[in-house]
């Protein structure tokens, strides 16, 4: 016990295999032979100050980055499932950051929340937004460099989505019980859900999203050129006009969100002819600022249509 | 050999609560201590906030995690990313502590205790020399509070600290609320230890509030610095001469005013030190 591996082995085996208040039960007895005691306090008090903070310092952690998940459960559950959390995935990374990365995969398979099937999902959307909190910065598209695109460029226009969005699906309307996580279990259905969560300024916020935003995000994501985000949507909405309008509009309600970039389009990625173009054109005087977690879906926005049969689209090659 | 490290004043640690004071370019001070974990992430509000305390004053980095004492290979791709984060901020100087927090790849997140032997010092000189190279510069390292001993030591503590600073030819920061900490708990003299210390390896001091149980004190952070460790604050002084220092509040923390008043009472009693040390020499 006294090399320097064996001891920080059994220090550490000791206060980490039954974190909590009972973890003196676990303390190894030969590394307690080499702690000094004396009358006010004997080895297993001294190693146990270790035990505690071990403890409270990683229980803190998880409660602070898990609001949501511990306030449906309640204090005595959230703490009982996070000891065995810790057990099962101690940290591994040198940050306190990461030690709950584990934790919505843990909650998908743990016995003990089952009557929460919703929990996982809850625990993603909670996890999510840490790591958009402090996602890579990017210069988002403005308003201004928007209406600086001609009209006739924008069928090959590629815009992505800043670093700081993540797009997560749900069985469960997981953003509704986040808004309102602080009772007891609410009475959720089931409802498939899609929410994008971004970071604007230094704010995360998350926001549904209907069967059209979804398609036109999701090809946004893939590296769609603007004619191909289009064609995507036309496969939901069945007329390209519609299309097109939609998607202008979906553009512009992600510029005012701050969520895109963009990338500069080889002329190879333009594969799609469109018949119809709709020019993105905000009025500011009608567009309302964020709510605090969700996007405004009253939001005014006019688009310019305009037919681009004289236009041909440029194809790769 | 000497630790080359300026002196840079009476600062405090940069914390969340004074976030939007560090924004707005109202935060006054010295210069900041920032813990380096906390600013190792892609992007966001904490490199806006450690870019802006970069424009108000000196900024120094303090990690927690390098797990010095560790017997586990050193953790490259956190020596890559803290590299990284020195590039990008630039501080008059990097420290860490005298520790260990990680065995098996598995992390405590805490300053877990050494047993002062002469194979830990071997092995902690060796790190700390590692970790100079990997890093291309001295670092500072911090004695910790701790709250047992191992009966195998062979060495004070102060013995162990002084002799890995100049094995390893690194600084020392010295916490003289932990060496007070400790002097409590485990019944040794705290002016001893800041006495031993050779003073030319004394980069920087920290100061922080403790609390106080039945059988112990706790490095909690949460308070103001006890008259005690004021005292031992002023022997350090009188040892050292002026050496920056830090005020740590990081539970509980007070008003932007009351957090710099402690600064700067920490100021007072150096300038007052400073004053009869000239007065003695004239
Ligand atoms: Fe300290």
């Amino acid at each position: 016990m006294r090399a320097l591996r064996d001891l920080q082995t059994a220090f550490l085996r000791s206060i980490a295999t039954a974190p909590g208040p009972e973890a003196s039960g676990s303390f190894d007895p030969a590394l307690l032979r080499v702690v000094d005691g004396d009358a006010r306090q004997a080895p297993g008090d001294r190693l146990d100050v270790y035990a505690q903070m071990y403890w409270m310092r990683l229980h803190t952690v998880l409660r602070e980055d898990y609001p949501r998940v511990a306030a449906m459960l309640g204090d005595d559950l959230f703490s009982s499932v996070v000891r065995a959390y810790l057990t099962r995935f101690p940290s591994t990374h040198p940050s306190v950051r990461w030690v709950g990365a584990r934790f919505a995969d843990f909650l998908a398979q743990c016995r003990e929340t089952a009557p929460w099937p919703l929990l996982p999902d809850l625990a993603r959307l909670e996890w999510a937004r840490l790591a958009i909190f402090d996602a890579a910065d990017a210069p988002a598209l403005r308003m201004e460099d928007v209406r600086a695109i001609p009209a006739s460029e924008w069928p090959k226009v590629v815009l992505r989505p800043i670093p700081a969005l993540l797009v997560l699906h749900s069985p469960w309307p997981i953003h509704e019980c986040w808004a309102d996580a602080d009772g007891p279990a609410p009475r959720v259905r089931p409802a498939e859900t899609h929410l994008r969560i971004w970071r604007q300024g230094d704010a995360v916020y998350q926001a549904p999203m209907d069967p059209c935003e979804r398609r036109a995000l999701e090809a946004v994501v893939s590296g769609a050129t603007f004619a191909a985000t289009c064609a995507a949507l036309e496969t939901l909405v069945g007329d390209p006009e519609r299309a097109a309008r939609d998607a202008a509009q979906l553009v512009l309600r992600w510029v005012e969100d701050e969520i895109l970039v963009r990338v500069d389009a080889r002329a190879s990625d333009v594969t799609a002819s469109r018949e119809w173009i709709a020019v993105p054109v905000a009025d500011p005087g009608e567009t309302a600022k964020n709510g605090a977690v969700a996007n405004s879906s009253s939001r005014q926005i006019r688009v310019r249509l305009r037919r681009l049969d004289d236009r041909p689209v440029r194809k790769g090659g | 050999m000497a630790i080359d490290v300026l002196h840079l004043g009476h600062g405090v640690g940069l914390r969340t609560s004074h976030y939007p004071r560090v924004l707005d370019g109202t935060a006054s001070v010295d210069w900041f201590e920032a813990i380096s974990e906390n600013f190792m992430v892609p992007g966001g509000r904490p490199l806006t906030v450690l870019e802006h305390a970069r424009a108000l004053a000196p900024v120094v980095l303090h990690g927690v995690s390098l797990s010095l004492g560790s017997v586990d290979p050193l953790n490259e791709s956190y020596l890559r990313e803290l590299k990284t984060l020195i590039q990008r901020c630039e501080p008059s100087w990097v420290s860490d502590h005298l520790c260990w927090g990680s065995v098996g790849g598995h992390y405590a997140h805490d300053l877990l205790p050494l047993p002062f032997t002469e194979e830990a010092l071997r092995h902690v000189v060796e790190r700390a020399r590692r970790v100079q190279d990997r890093l291309g510069r001295q670092i500072l390292v911090e004695n910790v509070s701790s709250y047992l001993t191992f009966s195998h030591s062979t060495m004070p503590e102060w013995e162990f600290l002084s002799a890995l600073a100049e094995r390893a030819d690194c600084g020392i920061l010295l916490d003289v609320n932990n060496v007070y900490v400790s002097s409590v708990n485990h019944g040794f003299d705290a002016a001893a230890y800041v006495r031993a210390l050779r003073p030319a390896r004394v980069g920087q001091i920290h100061l922080a509030g403790h609390s106080e149980t039945d059988t112990r004190l706790i490095d909690t952070h949460d308070g103001p610095v006890v008259p005690a460790v004021w005292d031992l604050y002023r022997l350090a002084v009188r040892c050292f001469g002026p050496v920056s220092t830090l005020v740590e509040w990081d539970d509980h923390v007070p008003e932007w005013d009351v957090l710099c008043a402690e600064a700067e009472l920490a100021r007072a009693v150096e300038t007052e030190v400073v004053g009869e040390r000239r007065a003695r020499s004239a």
